[in-house]
């Protein structure tokens, strides 16, 4: 899934990125690699921002991604990321990696003219769609990328019988 | 695991689900095993999710 979201979110040198749910940290860092190698110079670097709802994840991810060598290039944030991250938006793109019963407004405008949001919707439990949504002006465009299977989303605009 | 996870990436690029240079390099850089549980780690480049604790997990690097 990592590979084809990847793919998907036609990630370029110097974007900022949001991704909503680090989990352990690994495609976080997959993207600052793409976004900010490290065979350019820094002040070419993008930078990828990314939230984490479930505190002891965070706490890991952060520590993975030290390890890694990749945090100056990754920024772990513990809290709501339907919500998205106000404090950095607009975002060249934006990705979550968990089922959303819904695009939460928030991401959508949080996202740059010309941004690509890529994200799993549908119900918990069973398969969802992968959906990409391009913003043109204040349009936007989705396509379906076809049928994944994710940990649901929590928070405000996540699912609502799921405990984490 | 080295060479595992290689195979995997060159895997990815021959069946088209890898196609831009940079993702390429970057998925070939950066290496799941990192990331993982010890006891997971050998499991870096099986196209599975894995756990990483509080019933969540990572994503396999292709489904």
């Amino acid at each position: 899934m990592v590979s084809i979201m990847n793919e998907a979110l036609e990630l370029k040198v110097g974007h900022k990125v949001l991704e909503v749910g680090s989990g352990c940290g690994w495609h976080s860092s997959t993207i600052a690699e793409i976004v900010a190698p490290s065979d350019k110079p820094r002040k070419e670097w993008g930078h990828v921002y990314t939230i984490e709802i479930i505190p002891e994840l965070a706490e890991r991810a952060r520590r993975n991604i030290e390890q890694a060598g990749f945090e100056e290039r990754v920024t772990v944030i513990c809290g709501d990321g339907s919500l998205g991250f106000p404090e950095r938006a607009p975002f060249d793109r934006i990705l979550v990696t968990a089922a959303a019963p819904y695009v939460p407004p928030p991401l959508k405008e949080q996202l740059k003219v010309g941004g690509i949001l890529v994200l799993p919707v549908g119900a918990v439990g069973f398969y969802q769609t992968l959906l990409r949504i391009r913003r043109v002006n204040d349009d936007f465009l989705e396509e379906d990328l076809g049928g994944v299977a994710f940990v649901p989303l929590v928070g405000k605009h996540g699912h609502k019988i799921y405990r984490y | 695991m080295r060479r595992e996870w290689d195979e995997l990436v060159d895997y990815l690029v021959k069946s088209g689900i890898l196609k831009t240079p940079r993702v390429i390099r970057a998925m070939r850089k950066v290496p799941r095993s990192l990331f993982l549980y010890e006891e997971n780690k050998e499991y870096a480049a099986v196209d599975t999710p894995l756990p990483i604790g509080r019933g969540q997990t990572v994503s396999a690097p292709l489904s």
